[in-house]
């Protein structure tokens, strides 16, 4: 499905590059006869299908404006994406290069719109890739939910405050898949988000995991709420630690929670640890199982 | 939770939900060739240990689904009508509950809920069932 929805991204880079402002600031006369509103709430019904809303953003004038906060919602900074915006002359290991699909996106104001970010560059995300295009990345302010693939927690534990302070009103919903080094740096990176709701954590990196050596418990001033979903996923093939739970400095308040590949002593914990506040559980039993 | 081994993954079938007492909703998200298999582990643990008062939906997710179901309802599902009985028993007095079975895409529909029904008959005239279809389902399990 990521996949998919990279594809769509590119192509819809290539033709954003065309200039629709003026189009968007045209008078419009509604579609069909139909009120803005209607047209409104029929793309709202396409969320999600790009699709279709690209198809529709170019039927009409009244279509135009209704779709494109919904196309450019989700940021995709993926390997194909930022090679697709990369001029040939610009050798593909320069730094600079990395995330040059941030710079392209926010040059062209699209960048206002994103409400989520889904960034997974095709080998470790450090701080460093990054900092050539801070600028444009500080401009998401209002992101609501945020994915990383194969993040290193410690490198970006002296950055926290100084990349990701401009999410902290608006971020609710972080997914780390693949984080790398041990389980307290990821939630050092995790709980720093002072509106957290939701956390996903898929398939922790085992080399690093169970790092030996005295590494302190996550101290975070005003922890986050996490009365939201948490989702844990692919911890069956290394050892999660089972004292997780009382990591988490204000407790576990999740209403919904996800488990799969979870030993069940560590399922067992956390269920037990959100039993005053949890309301809906999903249990993922995967092909494998018997 | 003290005699259910520690690792692995069919084991979270298994857990303790008696400290768990706003709990409302309960969903297993599994291949269906794994259906026949999940009563033996519901009766044994899961649903004895419910005990929150507002516990009103128990959900089955189901993937992987065949184009065809040519052989019996009980082959194709197992015991379930030893879960039918059960759930009956321990929630005739609640008025709102319900299972729920959600699948995605399905090429013989009809036969799909017939099996269930006949597997689930107590629930079935109670109008406890419900057949959903998903189709985010198909890509979980893609």
């Amino acid at each position: 499905m990521v996949e998919a929805a990279d594809e769509e991204m590119v192509e819809g880079a290539a033709e954003d590059l065309v200039d629709l402002d003026p189009v968007c600031a045209a008078v419009h006369h509604g579609c069909m006869g139909l009120p803005q509103e209607l047209v409104d709430h029929t793309m709202e019904m396409l969320h999600g299908d790009l699709r279709a809303l690209k198809a529709c953003s170019l039927t009409c004038k009244a279509m135009f404006p209704s779709t494109r906060h919904l196309i450019h919602q989700t940021l995709y900074l993926t390997l194909r994406n930022n090679r697709s915006v990369l001029p040939r002359h610009l050798a593909r290991r320069h730094r600079d290069a990395e995330l040059r699909f941030l710079t392209f996106m926010g040059k062209r104001g699209f960048l206002q719109y994103t409400r989520h970010v889904y960034i997974r560059m095709g080998h470790i995300f450090t701080p460093d890739f990054l900092m050539p295009h801070l600028d444009h990345f500080r401009s998401l302010d209002r992101v609501h939910s945020l994915t990383i693939v194969a993040c290193d927690a410690l490198l970006w534990q002296d950055h926290h405050d100084t990349i990701f302070t401009h999410l902290y009103p608006t971020l609710t919903s972080l997914a780390l898949h693949r984080p790398l080094n041990h389980y307290r740096h990821v939630l050092q990176l995790a709980l720093r988000f002072p509106n957290l709701q939701n956390l996903c954590i898929e398939h922790p990196a085992d080399s690093e995991w169970i790092r030996p050596g005295l590494i302190t418990p996550a101290t975070i001033d005003v922890p986050p709420p996490l009365r939201g979903h948490f989702r844990l996923v692919g911890v069956g093939a290394v050892q999660w630690p089972t004292e997780f739970s009382r990591e988490l400095p204000g407790g576990i308040n999740f209403r919904s929670v996800e488990l799969q590949d979870v030993p069940c002593n560590q399922g067992q914990r956390i269920i037990r640890a959100s039993a005053g506040t949890l309301e809906d559980l999903t249990i993922v039993l995967r092909d494998g199982a018997r | 939770m003290a005699n259910f081994p520690v690792t692995g993954n069919v084991q979270l079938a298994y857990l303790d939900y008696a400290e768990n007492v706003v709990l409302r909703r309960l969903t297993f998200r599994l291949p269906f060739s794994h259906v026949p298999a999940l009563p033996a582990k519901l009766i044994a643990t899961t649903f004895p240990t419910i005990t929150s008062l507002l516990f009103c939906e128990f959900v089955l997710e189901l993937g992987k689904l065949p184009s065809q179901f040519t052989q019996s309802s009980s082959k194709h599902w197992g015991p379930w009508d030893k879960i039918d009985r059960f759930l009956d028993d321990k929630f005739a007095e609640g008025a709102d509950f319900k299972v729920v079975i959600r699948t995605g895409k399905l090429y013989d529909r009809e036969t799909f809920q017939t099996h269930a029904k006949e597997r689930l008959p107590l629930l079935a005239r109670r109008g406890w069932i419900q057949f959903e279809t998903s189709y985010s389902i198909d890509k979980y399990w893609r």
